[in-house]
Formats: structure tokens, C-alpha cells, sequence
């Protein structure tokens, strides 16, 4: 008989609230799916060990934010629950008067819960299956990898965190309604409804002074989140500016209402038409009582759109243009002696060869090493494994920075104009002090040469500038045009032709900056002086020896390694990877960059950012959707008397059907309208601070941010639409 | 005795040469419900007119049809079969959308059950009536207070539903029912939920109505007392019209004894609530 009774309720209700029940689905579907990414893995031809640490690191930060993707999921369900249990009190009220223990009353509710939380769990899974099927074509497209082996992928990860969350929220659900059950008192049970029908009204001056202080406060957190520029999230101006940003915005939502009617209801013109008075005071009766959900729902919304346009906007960062940034097979980098940065400061009046004497003093054994070899990388690397390094590598040639000890950057600015010496200190304050990095003119013209470019020609007194790095490109484009010159240890160089693009070795972006190519004998004179390169980077191009990518960068990590073996103690520097065959030393090499583990990672970087972005953004969503849905849903069956009566005393069912879309449009865009804002102005502080800076425009994330939000939020606009619409059609 | 089986007069033949249309006529209305194993003839054959600036009240038992009447007149029901006319329109034939358009601005309706917005104020319920039909905003606020003045809810205006007595929302009920000049008014019960002074102020606004604003009403009620305030008592039983009588130039205490005594001769089922 109770499960009689329960199952006709749910049928009851999932025809008057499909959206909630759908988006139930969907929260499970979308769980196991992105859960299950990591399994996806053996789809793909992945070689090396660093493809398969690009599923595992997406596996793990999708299992991190699972934690808080369920907490957003258990506060729809806990919430849109609650709120049809309210709406269910008069049911409640009818089995107490015949008789009904709260035991059974309580029995019933459980076995609903169960009958919900298992429907919607094995439905949510099924989905979540061929979702997650469907993402493996999505993920290679992604990662930029082709399915090798394509198979039906179950995970039983996924499928153990997905039920686990899902039962807990269930068994918090079940809880929670057998304690509202048993709190019921007879009385209020059956006067619900007279005492739902209570109308919130507020003092329309306390609103409108509440209206603008909030306007002030919203005013005063966008001030300070500009200011701050959202560079460190522990910046005391960013945390007052969200927490600014959060009061404003409750208090706008607070007071919004009440502001709203007192102004519209003195303008009688366009107040008293057609049923405007009847859809503002529904609506302000709405924004009234629901304002601290609205507040939830609009802060849910900016944490969407945000992350997930600023997140598109990082994959392009880390994505754009990654082939160019790779052109050789890999680059082998020594920082033979520059101390802690390349853009080290010194003094112009130290002596050159400064850093060979501290060398010396500081890594003996490195020094002798590189003066033995004259700083020539390849040489050193190619006596221990010769026959494997003739094998692996067809191509080389080394870039040796220098630091020009007798010119700093700031001494070629203040030439250019304090225009540029503004720039500068845009990007780097302390670049103004530093000596100029310089490299040969023959170094330059090798590296061009390995990736197909034609020579660069210099005369005796002239220098170049190459940069193709985005966020010095303005200072190096006003050096270029001012033609400033240089002092190269007495001789003077003065700037000649347009900026050279030229990529001197991998990076995860374009990273040549402003470094000044002058004439060979500038850079001898140099050494002759007793300088020593800063930093050297060794670029190599493999041989067609009918091997992968992978092999060759195996066969590159043991030539070092038969020079440098992992047990080889020395000065170290730099950062190397855990799992090299060899150890990472001032000279000769100091770090190793492959075009393939570069572009690899920038694959990973892209599928976990943009499933990430996609994840959180898409079940904030859905779940705001969802709330709202569900209170406008209600509130239209609530009102179902008012279209009655409209109806009855002549209004069209045209007239009615205006009116409840525009109280849905309206209710649907409020947070989103003051989200966007939000968004617009920390988007609009991000791509100012970080996109703008990396060339990466944020008009493509942007767009598709309004796409995904207009497509989700627009369909549950138009499904619960078409729902209250029905509801007020059969009422009568 | 002979007046209590007197017939209701009906004009249908002559319909087309009268000078003005009739307020209302209804002629040979039936109302079926159910379906074929089980038939309800709710209305069987009623016949009657309601002359313009008449006040017409209809008596009847529960199940005697008189609310299948009220809601075949005011459009929100269909006769099965029978022509009910308001103001020479036959509302029998008319589209749904029609319908709705027919009934905005055409007719004026009081409830039992009051039927106010609660989340609109007194003004804007009044209001509403003429919204709807589009009336220019400015003289919508000038008839509204009109109206409000002559009913005497002036004071109520911008209070909400529930902050106004019972009395007071059934009086802002019957200035939006007004406001709209409608050809005709129907009161379902408006008495119903009133205390007895409330009902007596009331009846005497919607005379007021009658008399001073020429308003034509169709009142529905069970209550003797409430119908002696009208011109004219239809009696309806078992779906058939059943009696009529006038009131003339009777008193009103007159004219309440003559429908008590019809009253108690239907069987004492129809009596004073209050």
C-alpha cells in the first residue's frame, strides 16, 4: 500500500517536475563520465610514460573537483527536495487527518527517495556510459592523438566514486525528510497553503537606500579586484573584493524587488497595461522570498562562467601556436653560470670575465669540463656514444647567451624614449638594470639554417634584435623603429632592419626575448676578455633512422646519460625530471625539452583544462538551472487560482502565456544578468593582466562561454516554459 | 398560489424587432454532463431574458443547476444545446479566443470566494479589469478612483487582500466587476463568505450599482434575504426554470416574505443563511 502510494506520487511529480528529475540524470551521467576520463587511456596508442602521465594528472584533478561537484550536487538535490516537500504539505496534512502514523508517513517518503535515488542513478549510469564513449572521440581530438584501439570502456573507479556520492547525498536526502515529516504539525499541514500566500513586502525607501549602498559596494569590489589585477589570490584587495563583490550582491538582490515596485507603480504609463502589474508583483513576490537563492544561484553562475571562459582562454595560452614554439626535435640546455635567473642584474662596470671566475671557484670540475670542449656542447655529448649520437641526431647547433657587461637594457630605453622605459617596467622592473643578452651572429644563422629560414646579414657596426615572445614584442618593435645604439666593449652597434622571429630553442610558448644578435667578432672580442657563455642551448634535429619520436628521445636521454650518469654527483642546477637516465649538471647539460613531450604536455594541459572547465561548468549550470526551474515551476502551481481567475474574467490564454514568460525571462536572467557583470569585469582583469600580455585573444573563449551558457541555461528557460505552460493551460 | 407556478416570460420571437437588445436571453438552454452509461441533465430546457438595468437574481438548491446556469452564462461553460444571448451576441457559437475577449469586455464578474490578486494592492486589482482591455493608463487611474469613491473603498486602495475585511474585498471585487462598464454583471454567491452586515452593505452597493449606475446584474444566491434586494427572483429546480416573481412596486421586507413563502413551498431547502 506505502509503496503504492509512493509510486503514484513520484509519478506524480516527475510529470510537473521532468527538469529536476532530468537534471538528477544528467548530474550522474556527467559524474561518471568525466570520473571515467582516466581509463580512456587504453584507447591510445600512448609510448611514452609522459602520454600516460597526462590521463593520470587529468584523473587525479577530476577526482579532486568530484569532491566539489558533489557538494554542488547534494545542494541541488537537498534543496530542490525540501522545496517539493514544502509544496507537499497539504498531502502530508490529508494522510495525518485519515490517520497515518509519521512512522508510515516518513516509510513512504524513504521509500520515494529510494525509488528516485535508484531510477535516476542506474538511468544517470547508463547515460554516463555512452557519455563517457562518446568523450573518448572528443578526448583524441583533444589530446591530438588517434584511437588506436577502439573498445566499449567501463570503469569501475568511476562507477564505485559515482554510487558512493550519489548514496550519500541520497542517505543525507532520506534523513532530512523524515525529519521534516515527523516535525509536521497537523495544523500547519493543512493551512500551507493560506499561510504560503503571506506577500513579503518592504519599506521601497529602505530598498532603494539598500539599492545603492549595494551598487556602491559592487562598485567598490570591481575597483579593487582591477586593482589588484587577480595576480596572487591571497592579495588582501582581491579578498576584499570578493568578499564586497558577495555582500553587494546580496543586497542588490535584497532590495532589488521592493526598488523595482516603487519606481514602476509611480510610472503609471507604462505600470498600468495589460497584466504588468499582475507579472512585476509575481515577480517581485518571487525575488522577494527567493533572494537568498537568487543571491546562491547568481554566485554559482560567475563561478561558471568564469571558470570555464578563463579556463578556454588557458588552453589557448598553453596551447597556441605550441608547434611553432617546438621547432627543433629537442633542446638541450646548459646554465653553465647565470646564477639564479637568465635576466640575472649586473653591474655594468664588472669585469667579463666575472662569471668565469666565480665558475671556477664555485664548480672547479664543471668549468675545466667546458673550457676542455670550448663551451661546445655536442662535441662533449658526441665522444662518449658516438655511434648512437651519429645515429639519433642529423642536425645541431648551439645559441651561447652572453651578457654584454658593458650595456644595460635601460642604457638602449632611455634612447628609445620613456614610452618604452614604461613598457619595460610593465613587464619586468628589474630588466632596466640588467646587461644586454646577446648572442653571434653566426649562432643565429645556424639556427635559422636547422629550421629552413634564410640568413640574417649584418655590416661591422650593426646589431639586430630577435623576439618573437608576445609580451615583450611592444618594447622590442619600439627599439627596432628608434634604432638606438649599442656599446659592445667600446665598439658601437646601432640597430638595422625589422625585428627577427626566430624560435632559439623549445618552449612551451614563443620565448624569445628581446636578445640582440651582434656580429661574430663582437662576441670573440668578448671572449677573448675571458667570458664565458651564461647559458647555452644545444638544438637538435633527429635523423629519419626509422624510429618513433619516443625512441629517439630514449636514445637522446642515454647519450647524456653515457656522459652524465645518474649517479654523478656535481654541481647541480636546474630542474630535471625524477624518471631521467641521467643527472642534471651545470655543463652540459642542464635540462632537456623534446618537441614531443612538449607537445604532448600541451595536449594534456588542454584535455585537463578544457574537462575540467567543461565539468565544473556545466554541472554549476545545470544545477542553478535546475533551482531555478524548480521555484518557477512551483511558483506557477502555486499561482494556478490567479491564471484562474485572470482567465475567468477575461484575459486571453496569449495574455497569460506573455505573462508567465516574462516573469520566467525575467527570473532566469536576473542572476544571470549580475553574473555576467561579474564575469565581465574579472574576465575583463584576467585577459588585461595574463591574456593580453600572451597574445591570446579571449573573444574565442568568451564566445563559446556564451554559447555553452546560452544553449544550457536557454534550454531549461524554454523546458520549463513549455512546462508552466501546460500547467496553467490544464488547470482549467 | 396561482403566481407560484407563474412561467418566466420570453421574448426570443421578438427579439429581432425590439428597439435594443436584451441584456441577456437565454432560450431553451440544456447542459448534459457525463458520459452515455451515466447522463446528469444539469439544465433542461431553460428559457428566460434579463431586461437592460434589470437586477435578477437566481434561487435554486444545491444541484438544482443554478451554477451550471451562471457558468454557461458567463462563458466559462458550453451548453450542449440552446442559444444564450448577451446583448443581442449569441456567446453559444464564439471561438474560444472570442470567448475570453467576450467576457474582458463584456462582462463583470463578483465571486464568493472574492477572487483577488493577493499580490496586487486594491488599486491594482481594481485596475486590472481595465488593463486588460487596454484602456489608456491615465484614465484607467481616474475611473478606478471613481469608482473606488462611489463604493466606498477609497481607503482600502492600497492595502493588499489580505490587510482588507472580507466586506471591503468584496466591495473592491464589485468595483472591478464595475469599472469596466460591462453590458452585463454576474454574482456568484457574493454574499457567501460575508457576515450578515457585510452582506447587507454590500447588496445595498450592488443596488446602487443597479439603480444609481445602471448596472445590469445577475446574481446567483441561495439566500432569500440577498435576492429580495433584486427586481426579480428566477426559481430553478431540477434543471427547469420553475417560478418567477417580481418585485413591482413591493417593499423589500414585502417582496422577501412573497420569496420565502415559494421558498418554503420548494420544500424549505432554499432559506435565509445568515
Amino acid at each position: 500500500m506505502l509503496l503504492k502510494l509512493a509510486w503514484r506520487n513520484i509519478r506524480h511529480s516527475v510529470r510537473d517536475y521532468t527538469i529536476y528529475f532530468l537534471t538528477l540524470l544528467f548530474g550522474v551521467a556527467v559524474f561518471y563520465a568525466f570520473n571515467s576520463i582516466g581509463s580512456q587511456e587504453v584507447m591510445f596508442d600512448l609510448e611514452s610514460q609522459a602520454d600516460v602521465r597526462q590521463f593520470e594528472t587529468t584523473q587525479v584533478f577530476m577526482g579532486m573537483f568530484s569532491w566539489l561537484i558533489a557538494c554542488v550536487l547534494g545542494f541541488l538535490i537537498l534543496y530542490s527536495n525540501g522545496f517539493l516537500i514544502k509544496r507537499r504539505k497539504r498531502e502530508f496534512g490529508t494522510y495525518m487527518l485519515l490517520g497515518m502514523s509519521s512512522r508510515n508517513m516518513s516509510l513512504i517518503m524513504l521509500i520515494e527517495t529510494i525509488m528516485v535515488g535508484v531510477v535516476s542513478l542506474v538511468l544517470g549510469l547508463v547515460v554516463g556510459f555512452l557519455l563517457s564513449q562518446a568523450m573518448s572521440f572528443f578526448t583524441a581530438s583533444l589530446f591530438g592523438a588517434t584511437i588506436k584501439n577502439y573498445q566499449f570502456v567501463f570503469s569501475p573507479e568511476a562507477l564505485g566514486v559515482t554510487i558512493v556520492s550519489f548514496v550519500v547525498i541520497y542517505v543525507v536526502v532520506a534523513i532530512f525528510n523524515t525529519f521534516s515529516v515527523n516535525r509536521c504539525k497537523l495544523i500547519d499541514l493543512l493551512y500551507a497553503d493560506s499561510k504560503n500566500q503571506k506577500v513579503a513586502v518592504r519599506n521601497p525607501w529602505v530598498c532603494l537606500v539598500v539599492f545603492i549602498v549595494s551598487v556602491g559596494v559592487l562598485a567598490y569590489a570591481y575597483q579593487q579586484l582591477i586593482e589588484s589585477g587577480m595576480v596572487m589570490l591571497d592579495d588582501p584587495r582581491f579578498i576584499r573584493a570578493t568578499v564586497c563583490m558577495l555582500i553587494g550582491t546580496f543586497m542588490l538582490f535584497w532590495s532589488l524587488a521592493g526598488f523595482v515596485i516603487a519606481v514602476l507603480t509611480h510610472a503609471r504609463g507604462v505600470y498600468l497595461r495589460g497584466l504588468v502589474p499582475f507579472t512585476v508583483r509575481q515577480i517581485a513576490s518571487r525575488v522577494n522570498t527567493a533572494f537568498l537563492s537568487l543571491w546562491a544561484v547568481c554566485v554559482m553562475l560567475f563561478f561558471s562562467i568564469t571558470v570555464f571562459s578563463i579556463g578556454m582562454g588557458l588552453v589557448n595560452v598553453f596551447t597556441d601556436g605550441i608547434e611553432e614554439a617546438n621547432p627543433y626535435s629537442a633542446t638541450l640546455s646548459a646554465e653553465i653560470y647565470s646564477e639564479d635567473t637568465m635576466m640575472a642584474i649586473r653591474d655594468t662596470s664588472e669585469a667579463p670575465d666575472s662569471r668565469a671566475k666565480a665558475m671556477q671557484a664555485e664548480a672547479p670540475e664543471r668549468y675545466e669540463s667546458g673550457v676542455a670542449y670550448n663551451w661546445d656542447m655536442a662535441a662533449a655529448l658526441r665522444e662518449n656514444a658516438p655511434q648512437l649520437w651519429d645515429e639519433t641526431i642529423a642536425n645541431n647547433s648551439q645559441v651561447d647567451f652572453y651578457f654584454l657587461p658593458s650595456t644595460t637594457y635601460g642604457n638602449i630605453l632611455e634612447q628609445v624614449g620613456s614610452e618604452a622605459l614604461d613598457k619595460l617596467n610593465e613587464i619586468q622592473p628589474t630588466l632596466k638594470e640588467s646587461n644586454l643578452l646577446v648572442i653571434s651572429l653566426s649562432d643565429l644563422n645556424a639556427a635559422r639554417a636547422l629550421t629552413g629560414q634564410t640568413p640574417v646579414q649584418l655590416q661591422a657596426d650593426e646589431c639586430v634584435m630577435v623576439n618573437n615572445m608576445d609580451i615583450s614584442k611592444d618594447v622590442a618593435e619600439m627599439v627596432v623603429e628608434a634604432r638606438p645604439t649599442i656599446d659592445a666593449m667600446g665598439t658601437q652597434l646601432t640597430f638595422v632592419g625589422d625585428m627577427v622571429d626566430t624560435q632559439l630553442e623549445d618552449n612551451a610558448i614563443k620565448a624569445t626575448a628581446v636578445t640582440i644578435v651582434v656580429p661574430d667578432y663582437a662576441i670573440d672580442n668578448l671572449r677573448s676578455q675571458g667570458a664565458i657563455p651564461s647559458r647555452s642551448v644545444l638544438n637538435v634535429m633527429y635523423a629519419e633512422n626509422g624510429k618513433s619520436e619516443v625512441q629517439n628521445d630514449e636514445a637522446l636521454g642515454d647519450i647524456i646519460a653515457a656522459t652524465q650518469p645518474k649517479d654523478m654527483g656535481g654541481f647541480e642546477k636546474g630542474t630535471s625530471g625524477a624518471d631521467d637516465k641521467w643527472a642534471s649538471l651545470l655543463w652540459p647539460v642542464t635540462r632537456v625539452l623534446t618537441a614531443h613531450e612538449m607537445i604532448t604536455q600541451s595536449g594534456g594541459l588542454k584535455m585537463l583544462i578544457t574537462y575540467l572547465a567543461l565539468y565544473i561548468g556545466f554541472v554549476f549550470l545545470i544545477s542553478t538551472a535546475a533551482i531555478l526551474a524548480v521555484q518557477q515551476l512551483s511558483q506557477t502551481t502555486d499561482s494556478l487560482p490567479r491564471y484562474r481567475m485572470l482567465s475567468r474574467i477575461g484575459c486571453s490564454q496569449r495574455m497569460i502565456n506573455r505573462s508567465l514568460l516574462v516573469q520566467l525571462v525575467v527570473y532566469f536572467l536576473l542572476p544571470l544578468v549580475v553574473a555576467v557583470c561579474h564575469s565581465a569585469c574579472a574576465i575583463g582583469v584576467m585577459s588585461e593582466q595574463l591574456f593580453d600580455a600572451l597574445g591570446v585573444s579571449v573573444v574565442e573563449p568568451i564566445a563559446m562561454a556564451a554559447a555553452f551558457v546560452g544553449v544550457i541555461y536557454g534550454g531549461y528557460m524554454l523546458v520549463t516554459y513549455l512546462t508552466s505552460r501546460n500547467v496553467v493551460k490544464g488547470a482549467k | 398560489m396561482a403566481e407560484v407556478y407563474a412561467t418566466p416570460a420570453h421574448s426570443m420571437n421578438t427579439q429581432m424587432q425590439r428597439e435594443q437588445p436584451l441584456a441577456l436571453s437565454v432560450h431553451q438552454v440544456k447542459k448534459v454532463y457525463g458520459s452515455r452509461d451515466s447522463i446528469t441533465q444539469a439544465l433542461d430546457g431553460v428559457s428566460f431574458d434579463v431586461e437592460k438595468g434589470e437586477f435578477v437574481s437566481i434561487m435554486g438548491a444545491s444541484g438544482s443547476g443554478k451554477t451550471t446556469l451562471l457558468n454557461c452564462v458567463s462563458t466559462i461553460d458550453k451548453v450542449t444545446s440552446g442559444q444564450i444571448l448577451v446583448d443581442g451576441q449569441d456567446i453559444t457559437t464564439m471561438s474560444k479566443r472570442a470567448l475570453s475577449k467576450f467576457r474582458r469586455d463584456e462582462l463583470g464578474f463578483i465571486f464568493q470566494d472574492f477572487n483577488l490578486l493577493d499580490t496586487l494592492n486594491g488599486i491594482e486589482n481594481i485596475s486590472l479589469a481595465l488593463t486588460i482591455k487596454h484602456v489608456p493608463p491615465a484614465e484607467i487611474s481616474r475611473r478606478v478612483h471613481e469608482i473606488a469613491q462611489t463604493l466606498g473603498v477609497t481607503d482600502v486602495l492600497k492595502k493588499y487582500p489580505n490587510q482588507m475585511s472580507g466586506g471591503q474585498k468584496q466591495r473592491v471585487a464589485a468595483a472591478r466587476a464595475i469599472v469596466g462598464d460591462p453590458k452585463l454583471i454576474l454574482a456568484d454567491e457574493p454574499t457567501g463568505a460575508l457576515d450578515s452586515r457585510s452582506a447587507a452593505v454590500l447588496l445595498e452597493t450592488l443596488e446602487m450599482m443597479n439603480t444609481q449606475m445602471g448596472a445590469t446584474i445577475m446574481m446567483v444566491t441561495h439566500d432569500s434575504y440577498a435576492a429580495s434586494f433584486t427586481n426579480r427572483v428566477l426559481f430553478i429546480k431540477d434543471g427547469r426554470l420553475f417560478n418567477e416573481i417580481r418585485r413591482g412596486a413591493m417593499s423589500r421586507e414585502e417582496f422577501f416574505a412573497r420569496i420565502m413563502e415559494v421558498v418554503s413551498f420548494l420544500g424549505g431547502e432554499v432559506g435565509h443563511a445568515a
